[in-house]
């Protein structure tokens, strides 16, 4: 089925393009045709994935949930002063660097599973990290590695998009409003994204170098396709909360037992800093 | 001849006589001829022969390897594949070469043809003149001469053609025969070297010559014909500026050591025993290239000797140590010339001759010469200059602090203790110690005197110094009225002060390091950086000082020592009080933690004891007044009074050791000081000086320099003296690197007339030094990096690679970078685990295809090597504190309970309070973040940014530059003509350094290995590195050529630093009319882009109004941007601010594709943009006065 939904998808593509050539009656009759063939093809072949290399396994979804272990902290509201946020308009104050839910859900939580062996694919359209309001959004972002990020500015004033990155190459930049900044992202890193104007405003790119990765949710839940069957480790990482792993099974039929990570505040200047 | 029977003597007995002697004659003619001729030397140059053979045998097995004949083979079969070409073309050839030749005629007879006419035409036309003035009719035959002159242009033009169609031809066959003269050529270059080598064996290698030749070789050298041309010669430079001084006149040195050193001043002999080895550093001494070549300058200028003896013992040669010393005088006989007065040095004092003639610029040679430089630095630095005069010497100053105020700082206690023993408050301090010193004058029980008169008793050393001890002090305290210091104004808080002294640049100059091994914070203020001892160690010393003068101390040190080298660093009252509260309440208990065994009390004798010994000092130190006058003070005079009797003997003893030299005291402004003169001491030859009865060699001085250094009353042992002979050097303390490097400059120090020595540097040389010494004294690289650091490694293909570059943060873990240290690097990556190592490029390194702020990756065990930045280790103390806070150790707790941290919040809150009064925590930001922001600035290519009237004015006179910075530049106290050097010194560096920065940036740009751009810019590839790497004279004779090659490339950088004063393009009246022309409203285009477009008034200060922005955001005020910086420096940093400073927080805010504010400035490019921005900063104070450009 999802082949003739992306076949017709690209043919009425075709049929718009042809709009603006010259021999527009023949463009509409070669895509017709070929969304016939592609209609014909959908009912004829049946629904198998795309990469059926993997040996004998038949790919189910891992849910996972990521708890806040013990008692939750009082996160404050940031304060933002009216004069530093001229022409944002009404700013979301909510510090999204510690969100628990109700259940202790931990939200914005980076989970990456890496398969050994397998290559990583980046996705063909840039991914995009917009800045609406004052706030990046969305503020934890993962990518494979090969990707190339958008960096839009939704806003009515400027933003400065600043990155601070391990191994790629750093970014600093005016973006205006409106405009956008566009990066390739080739090795595997932590990126924290700043605005300088508006020392408020961050986020956190993550490049993976997996295609088998996550973020969670308000409620800490999060979903995985694709996994092979066999024993991975599953990564975990929060910005306030640092590293977790966890091992997961996947059998030979796809079933995955969901997981279950908790992780807590660290305390501030304990232990030896160097 | 048979007996007549009457000659006198029998003839045939004579004749035997005669037989004889005449063969003894010869035989002893013969023997002397060989004798003279078969000289010591020309065994080394046999010998030396031999190498060069066996090397010129291994090059030409090299060059005739498989690959070399294959390339040689090819190259010829080019040329012969040429040749057929050529052959074949043969009669194509020949018939344009006919051609030409018809040509060639053509044009010579039309030429012969264009000169007729034109001496026609010169003859007519002087002839015409003279009659047109006959007649008086100036229009005379002017058609005439009109027609000649025709004629002759025609016959011009007619050879110019020929010319044209002759040039053709030759163009033509050069097309033709081009292929094979490259050819040739090649093969010429190709087996150039085979060729030379092969030259090289057939003069040298009997073996590789012909019969003739070989006996030509053998005859040239034999005795009584080998004045022609002998292989075998004696080799000699005569040095007409480089005389000795005799008495009465002066000698031309001639220098003929190369005889038997023979491989010193070539390349390729580095390995080679001596006396074959080539001398290290060609490229500094004996090469043509070189400042110090060979022909003028020979070697024993500096490595002293005797140069003209011919003759390994007589040339008096060094043995290095005792143990070579006695090889020597086994094998060859060796024994010290006693008469040369020039004795030669050992190696590791060569660098003493730099002196003589580097007197006006040490600072420049201190990279080349570093052992001699560390001991200038050291005589400076323990004011050696002040007690023994060094006519030369640039540092005047007192080193020591002034004492006309000691009693408001420091109790008669520790006055005692400290002339007791500076060491023992104090380990690492410069005060030498004078009394109770081991191994000095006498032992602790030895008799110091037996009474001047012998009406007292003997006195023992210990009471002896002890009594001293007591004297100086009460004389210095009477000499230093009181001059109360006024009450601390505010009521100081130590939570606070621990901040304010941690960010106001204390720890940049002064550190806390403990005294021992003891385990302490991992805290950067308590290690030994060598920037931080600049100023002296703080631990302990709010048992030294009192509240009041500290207060006073930090508001203006000047006010108690004027001479000091701290600066003032403009504390409010209520910050000094803060920072004195937290010294002398010490809650982190540094400032009372003092070395074990310190306990200073007053000088512990019984009166009468104490009154015998001074009494005693007395007789001695004012024998001149005569025993009756002395007697009588003592007993009835005003020296009957204890205290008076003190004073007295102090002031004397005073002026025996010699304390005013390096302190002032009331008083003792007019006292000449007391240590010999060094001005000259190089020169002294060594039977002047007193071994006394230590044991040493008593040939050279430099051990006895090296002994006095180390124990400078040691020469008094076992001596008879009485205590006004004793000698009173006192006791510094210092190491054997210390003591070498001082004896290194003091055996520098000659006074021979050498002309070259009269040295006078350029303007530039000058400013350099100047310059140089300026920034050393005044220790800105404490705080300021002014050249980033480098590091070595190899790459995959095991090349090793040397850039210019610094560490980041290795892991989430690891807030601040390691140290820019190899091995602290290493520790921190197997302490992290890494197995990357990420360094940020500082600079175009093409060789890495890497340019400015790009990263790169090295494995720790490919990091060969790193050098240190030249300064900045303050930068770290402070990110290290915003990002961290202070680490305190507890010894009392174990483990990792002993460790607990501290900020600048109190109780649960963290942070560090800003400039605006509020606590914020910045430990969550990122490094570059809080480095570029709070800690001090970095110094790279300060030239190329300020402008240099503005970096002057501004030394004198400091303004805060970043508000948001806590860390705070202090007001310096500079000698006339310090400021000036120092602005000077850095546009003279970067002028300097323009050339390798253009040509790596070139380089980089372009894309190229080094031999492609070499080859493309036709210059040699060795050249080409020297002058990336910043060698002069390379860059003299070189860098030309790359300047044209890359001009043709369209390649541009900002131009080089003006060294004079520049003047200001964008303010111009010039500029801006022009501008006006071509864009009325250019300065207002400027202001819409910038203020309303960017918005640069987000972050950056208006005229004084801070942005709406938290400090962490500040830049500084666009008001001064046209005062204070040059115009192509803002250029560079609106266009792209990362290629300058590397992880900035100035955004690139021009550089978007397409170019953004097009509503601000319509039609613009980014560079258009650029350009009404910069003029709108250099402008806008007239933007709102009147018509802008007025």
């Amino acid at each position: 089925m999802n082949w003739g939904a992306s076949k017709a998808v690209d043919a009425s593509r075709d049929g718009h393009m042809s709009r603006l050539s010259h021999a527009s009656m023949k463009n509409i009759t070669l895509a017709s045709i070929v969304a016939g063939a592609a209609l014909a093809t959908a009912f004829t072949l049946p629904a198998e994935p795309v990469r059926g290399t993997l040996t004998g396994s038949v790919l189910l979804a891992e849910t996972g949930k990521v708890l806040f272990d013990g008692e939750k902290p009082e996160v404050k509201p940031l304060a933002i002063d009216a004069a530093k946020s001229e022409g944002c308009g009404t700013v979301d104050t909510q510090d999204q660097s510690l969100m628990i839910g109700a259940n202790g859900g931990i939200a914005n939580v980076v989970v990456t599973v890496e398969i050994a062996g397998a290559t990583v694919k980046a996705p063909e359209k840039p991914i995009v990290l917009d800045q609406k309001t004052c706030r990046f959004d969305p503020h934890v972002v993962i990518v494979p590695v090969g990707t190339t990020v958008e960096y839009k500015n939704s806003d009515a004033i400027s933003h400065n998009v600043h990155t601070y990155p391990s191994k790629n190459e750093g970014l600093n930049k005016m973006v205006g409003a409106g405009a956008m900044e566009i990066q390739k992202l080739e090795k595997e890193d932590r990126i924290e994204i700043k605005c300088d104007i508006h020392p408020w405003m961050n986020s956190w790119l993550i490049v993976a170098n997996t295609n088998h990765y996550a973020v969670s949710g308000a409620d800490g839940t999060f979903t995985i396709e694709g996994l092979p069957a066999g024993e991975h480790k599953a990564k975990f990482w929060h910005e306030k909360l640092g590293k977790a792993e966890a091992t997961i099974k996947v059998d030979a039929d796809g079933k995955v037992a969901p997981v279950e990570v908790k992780m807590s505040a660290e305390k501030k200047g304990s232990g030896r800093r160097r | 001849m048979a007996d007549r029977g009457d000659t006198h003597y029998s003839v045939s007995t004579l004749n035997k006589w005669f037989l004889l002697s005449s063969v003894a004659i010869l035989l002893s003619v013969v023997w002397m001829m060989i004798d003279d001729w078969e000289r010591p030397w020309k065994h080394y140059q046999r010998d030396f022969r031999e190498i060069e053979i066996a090397k010129a045998r291994a090059a030409e097995q090299e060059l005739t390897l498989e690959g070399a004949t294959a390339r040689e083979a090819e190259l010829i079969a080019r040329v012969s594949e040429a040749e057929q070409r050529v052959t074949a073309n043969a009669a194509k050839i020949a018939e344009v070469t006919e051609r030409q030749r018809l040509a060639r005629g053509e044009l010579w007879s039309a030429i012969e043809a264009a000169k007729k006419r034109k001496s026609a035409y010169n003859w007519d036309r002087y002839l015409l003149e003279e009659e047109r003035l006959r007649e008086g009719n100036p229009t005379l035959d002017q058609v005439q001469i009109g027609s000649i002159e025709r004629e002759m242009n025609e016959a011009m033009g007619i050879q110019e053609v020929l010319e044209g169609k002759k040039l053709a031809l030759d163009n033509e066959i050069s097309d033709l025969t081009r292929e094979r003269d490259n050819a040739k050529k090649a093969l010429a270059i190709g087996s150039r070297d085979l060729e030379q080598v092969r030259k090289r064996l057939v003069q040298l290698d009997r073996s590789a010559m012909s019969a003739p030749e070989k006996v030509a070789d053998v005859v040239r050298d034999a005795p009584g014909l080998d004045f022609v041309k002998p292989n075998l010669k004696v080799n000699k430079v005569v040095l007409d500026k480089l005389t000795f001084e005799l008495n009465f006149t002066k000698k031309k040195r001639i220098d003929m050591c190369h005889t038997c050193h023979l491989g010193a001043d070539r390349a390729g002999f580095e390995g080679e025993a001596q006396p074959y080895a080539s001398h290290p550093r060609l490229d500094l001494y004996l090469s043509s290239k070189s400042p110090h070549p060979l022909n003028e300058f020979g070697c024993t200028i500096c490595h002293r000797g005797s140069g003209e003896a011919l003759d390994f013992i007589r040339s008096d040669h060094r043995p290095t140590d005792m143990g070579e010393q006695a090889a020597w005088a086994e094998e060859h006989h060796w024994h010290k010339q006693h008469h040369w007065d020039y004795p030669m040095l050992a190696s590791e004092y060569t660098e003493a001759s730099c002196v003589q003639c580097h007197k006006s610029s040490m600072e420049l040679i201190s990279e080349d010469a570093p052992t001699v430089s560390k001991g200038y630095e050291l005589v400076e630095r323990y004011g050696c200059y002040s007690c023994h005069k060094i006519d030369w010497f640039p540092t005047k100053r007192r080193p020591g602090p002034n004492l006309r105020n000691l009693q408001a700082k420091l109790t008669p206690e520790f006055v005692t203790g400290w002339i007791t023993d500076p060491k023992a408050f104090r380990p690492t301090t410069w005060m030498p110690q004078f009394f109770h010193i081991e191994g000095g004058n006498y032992a602790p029980g030895e008799t110091i005197t037996n009474s001047k008169y012998g009406a007292g008793r003997p006195i023992e050393g210990r009471e002896w110094d002890n009594a001293a001890i007591a004297a100086i002090t009460a004389y210095l305290i009477e000499r230093a009225p009181l001059a109360a210091m006024p009450a601390v104004p505010a009521e100081g808080d130590a939570h606070r002060g621990r901040e304010t002294m941690r960010l106001s640049g204390c720890f940049a100059c002064h550190n806390l390091a403990p005294y021992g091994e003891e385990a302490t914070a991992n805290d950067l203020a308590l290690a030994r950086t060598g920037e931080n001892e600049h100023g002296p160690n703080l631990r302990g010393v709010a048992t030294k000082v009192t509240k009041e003068w500290l207060f006073q101390w930090l508001k203006d040190p000047t006010k108690y020592w004027e001479d000091t080298r701290m600066p003032n660093l403009r504390l409010s009252d209520q910050e000094a009080a803060d920072i004195t509260a937290y010294i002398m309440e010490d809650p982190d208990g540094y400032f009372r933690d003092v070395p074990e065994g310190w306990n200073p009390k007053l000088v512990d004798m019984a009166e009468g004891t104490l009154r015998e010994v001074l009494s005693e000092q007395a007789r001695w130190f004012f024998a001149r007044d005569g025993r009756t006058a002395v007697e009588e003070r003592l007993e009835r005079g005003e020296w009957a009074d204890l205290a008076k009797l003190k004073v007295a003997v102090g002031e004397k003893l005073v002026a025996n050791y010699g304390c005013f030299s390096c302190h002032e005291i009331e008083g003792t402004q007019d006292w000449m000081p007391i240590g010999a003169e060094l001005s000259n001491w190089g020169s002294k030859t060594v039977d002047k000086l007193d071994f006394g009865f230590v044991k040493l060699d008593p040939n050279y001085r430099e051990g006895w320099l090296m002994q006095k250094l180390h124990a400078p009353r040691s020469y008094d042992q076992q001596k008879i003296k009485n205590p006004s002979e004793k000698l009173r050097m006192p006791y510094f303390g210092f190491t054997a690197e210390q003591e070498q490097a001082i004896t290194t400059f003091i055996i520098g120090l000659v006074d021979d007339e050498v002309q070259l020595a009269k040295m006078v540097p350029t303007p530039a040389q000058h400013s350099m030094d100047a310059g140089m010494r300026a920034v050393r004294q005044n220790n800105c690289a404490a705080c300021h990096m002014i050249d980033p650091g480098t590091i070595t490694f190899t790459d995959e293909n095991g090349l090793a690679h040397t850039i210019a570059a610094e560490i980041q943060p290795m892991s989430e873990d690891q807030k601040v970078p390691s140290a820019h240290d190899l091995a602290a690097i290493k520790t921190d990556a197997e302490k992290y685990e890494v197995d990357e190592l990420t360094f940020r490029v500082l600079r175009p390194e093409p060789s890495v295809q890497k340019g400015m702020g790009d990263k790169v990756f090295v494995a720790p065990e490919r990091l060969v090597a790193t050098t240190a930045p030249h300064g900045g280790d303050f930068i770290r103390v402070v990110t290290d504190y915003y990002m961290s806070g202070i680490e305190l150790y507890d010894s009392s707790k174990e483990g990792d309970d002993a460790y607990s941290y501290v900020s600048g919040g109190s109780g649960d809150e963290w942070g560090v309070v800003d400039v605006d009064g509020k606590l914020r925590d910045h430990s969550t930001e990122p490094y570059d973040k809080v480095r570029w922001t709070f800690a001090p600035p970095v110094l790279w290519d300060e030239g190329g940014k300020l402008q240099r009237g503005w970096f002057f004015s501004f030394l004198r006179d400091v303004v805060s530059l970043r508000p948001q910075l806590r860390v705070r530049m202090p007001s310096f106290r500079y000698d006339p003509g310090e400021a000036e050097s120092i602005a000077d010194y850095f546009a003279q560096k970067s002028h300097q350094e323009w050339p390798a920065n253009f040509t790596r940036a070139a380089r980089r740009s372009a894309k190229q290995d080094a031999e492609a751009f070499a080859a493309a810019a036709r210059m040699d590839v060795t050249a080409l590195r020297e002058i990336e790497d910043g060698v002069s004279m390379a860059i003299e004779a070189n860098f030309p050529k790359v300047l044209a090659y890359a001009s043709a490339a369209k390649f541009t950088t900002r131009p080089a630093v003006d060294p004079a004063y520049e003047a200001s393009v964008l303010r111009s009246k010039t500029h801006l009319d022009s501008r006006r022309a071509l864009l009325a409203n250019h300065l207002e285009l400027g202001e819409a882009v910038a203020v309303k477009g960017v918005n640069c008034f987000q972050c950056h200060f208006r005229l004084g109004t801070p942005p709406p922005a938290d400090p962490i955001a500040w830049a500084p005020d666009l008001e001064r941007v046209r005062e204070r910086l040059r115009e192509d420096w803002v250029r560079d940093w609106l266009i792209n601010p990362a290629l300058v400073y590397p992880g900035t927080a100035m955004p690139a805010n021009f550089e978007a594709s397409p170019a953004q504010y097009q509503d601000r400035y319509p039609n613009s490019t980014n560079a258009d943009q650029v350009q009404v921005v910069l003029e709108w900063l250099y402008n806008f104070d007239r933007m709102y006065k009147g018509s802008p450009g007025q």
